[in-house]
């Protein structure tokens, strides 16, 4: 996909590591656009490419071969005009330990020339943080949150965060994605790396999903959701045979288990549901697919999704 | 923002090189307030006599055995011939606080996302690092000094000694900057403190076989050592050497420009 008005654009963009006998690409022809006002997830297991492709946008690293903008402005030769609107939260900080997190956030207000830095205040108190304690004092949570202020104080154009909620207590996750969205609301661009599903789908519009450093589909957070399946269990009062929801519509995989049933259900609820009407239901348990399970479902060995009974290819909507 | 990174630098820093140079400065202050009288030198210069040219060279002794028996020799001898040894292990810990550690411990990654420079980074530091390894030769010299007033009876020749700590400081620019070269060119911290400490051993050694192979064609091989422009014996007894300076600030500074050059061309935090 091509857009002028991309804020960040890459083509192709492949990066391998390592001399020719011992190689390894980490990203193969990565082709992605991501648009002004978006929060787009970047979904894969840990050793995808994500990273990767984050340090290669911020020309930490440098490409193999093909090309990356953001703003229009390509990474490697603008890449100081670009780092002055950008954001980032690497996904694991690393900072001074013998410093405080006050003095961290001056020093990284001061080399973005600003004097003062309110905003990061603000944050601080948004998200529970105290400042003063030197860094080797923080909890991995307490450096998420620093890392955080760090990357949001400036309110920059786009926001590059890699695993922000790794780490972080259910509040301050609640706390991170109304900071998303209040980005959302002032234009800001969001491009967030993620192994966890429903961090994604609680926050992104769009998703793309990376696998082995090839993009495998971007898809509608809504897309990907609807094509996804939970893991059920339901207890009842007493036990019940498999053939009361054997042939129900979307469900598969049922196990008995004294006066439990386990299933896989794709797609609604309802037809489940139905079936299990006069029967008395004493508890149902939902769990999420891992991102591994959603992968197998999502895409056969091939590369093509076999998902509802159609057949498409896996990177369409980044071919076209 | 230019001078922030060099202003960071020195706050962080400034302790420790006090520290260094206080350490040091105490070595110096004893070497020559212990010292009260002329005969005691004497007798260190006759011992000196029995041992061959090379080892004396070890000591940084121009074999000048005249010259040893004087306060300013024994000085040459006793402190500013081995003292750069131990400069030198100051400038790798400089040296390595430019990237080498930074990088290491992951936290360039997140640095390099602010709008700094790469060769700005190298620049403020090393830049923030002379003026701090300035510091610990003033503390050094401040300590010197202090010794020197406790012993009246001696005369030493205070505007050379003065010209010999400087010269300290062109050496240490050498350690500091192939050592910020070596962590532009290996991305492992335990690479760089390796190749920078063979260095500076390699250096000092050379040095030495060098002069115990005089008349030979190895007797050449000194001039590949920083410690031959260093020559502290030489500065005791003629003064500084604007030609042995000057060699010394144009090889850190071509250190420098292949260290930046290298810097801004490779990953960083792979």
């Amino acid at each position: 996909m091509s857009n002028s008005a991309a804020i960040i654009d890459t083509r192709a963009l492949t990066k391998v590591y390592g001399g020719s006998k011992r190689s390894k690409r980490a990203l193969d022809q990565l082709t992605l656009s991501v648009q002004q006002g978006e929060i787009f997830g970047y979904l894969g297991p840990n050793g995808a490419g994500k990273t990767t492709t984050i340090k290669l946008l911020l020309d930490l690293i440098r490409p193999t071969s093909g090309s990356s903008t953001l703003f229009g402005m390509d990474a490697r030769a603008n890449s100081m005009d670009i780092r002055k609107r950008i954001g980032y939260l690497p996904g694991d900080l690393n900072l001074w330990a013998g410093q405080t997190g006050k003095q961290i956030i001056r020093y990284y207000a001061r080399v973005r020339g600003m004097s003062s830095v309110p905003y990061a205040d603000e944050l601080a108190q948004r998200l529970e943080f105290d400042p003063s304690k030197k860094i080797r004092a923080y909890s991995t949570g307490n450096r998420r949150k620093l890392g955080l202020i760090l990357a949001l104080m400036h309110k920059p154009d786009l926001l590059i965060l890699d695993e922000p909620t790794s780490g972080l207590d259910p509040l301050v996750q609640q706390t991170f994605v109304e900071l998303m969205r209040e980005a959302q609301t002032n234009g800001q661009t969001v491009f967030l790396s993620s192994h966890v599903l429903s961090e994604v789908q609680a926050i992104c519009d769009r998703v793309a999903i990376l696998r082995e450093g090839q993009l495998q589909a971007v898809r509608d957070v809504g897309q990907l959701t609807h094509t996804d399946f939970r893991w059920i269990t339901l207890r009842f009062d007493r036990p019940q045979p498999i053939s009361l929801i054997a042939d129900v519509s979307g469900v598969s995989n049922v196990e008995a288990d004294g006066d439990t049933l386990k299933l896989r259900l794709t797609n609604d609820f309802d037809p489940l549901l139905r079936a299990l009407n006069g029967v008395y239901v004493k508890d149902i348990c939902v769990l999420e697919p891992t991102l591994e399970e959603i992968f197998l479902t999502f895409y056969g060995g091939n590369g093509q999704s076999t998902h509802n009974g159609t057949t498409t290819q896996a990177n369409d909507e980044v071919k076209s | 923002m230019t001078g922030v990174i060099f202003a960071e630098t020195l706050r962080r820093s400034w302790k420790t090189a006090l520290w260094w140079g206080l350490a040091i400065g105490s070595l110096a202050f004893m070497q020559v307030a212990i010292i009260q009288d002329v005969t005691l030198i004497q007798q260190t210069a006759s011992i000196m006599e029995s041992l061959p040219p090379f080892v004396l060279q070890m000591f940084g002794s121009s074999g000048d055995l005249a010259f040893l028996a004087t306060p300013d020799g024994y000085l040459a001898l006793r402190f500013f011939g081995f003292v750069l040894l131990v400069f030198a292990f100051y400038s790798v810990i400089a040296g390595m606080n430019v990237t080498a550690n930074d990088e290491e411990a992951g936290i360039l990654d997140s640095f390099l996302s602010l709008p700094a420079a790469r060769w700005k980074l190298i620049i403020e530091k090393v830049l923030a690092y002379v003026l701090l390894t300035i510091l610990v030769l003033l503390m050094t010299l401040v300590c010197l000094l202090a010794g020197i007033a406790l012993a009246p009876a001696i005369e030493y020749n205070v505007p050379n000694i003065i010209l010999a700590t400087l010269n300290l400081l062109p050496s240490m620019l050498v350690v500091l900057t192939f050592t910020v070269f070596a962590a532009a060119l290996f991305r492992r911290k335990s690479a760089v403190i390796a190749v920078s400490a063979a260095f500076v051993v390699g250096s000092y050694f050379l040095n030495v076989f060098a002069s115990a192979a005089s008349g030979t064609i190895f007797s050449q091989l000194d001039l590949l050592s920083f410690f031959h422009y260093y020559n502290s014996a030489d500065i005791m007894m003629n003064g500084l050497s604007v030609v042995n300076v000057s060699i010394l600030v144009i090889t850190s500074v071509i250190l420098i420009v292949l260290a930046i050059w290298r810097f801004q061309r490779r990953d960083v935090g792979v």
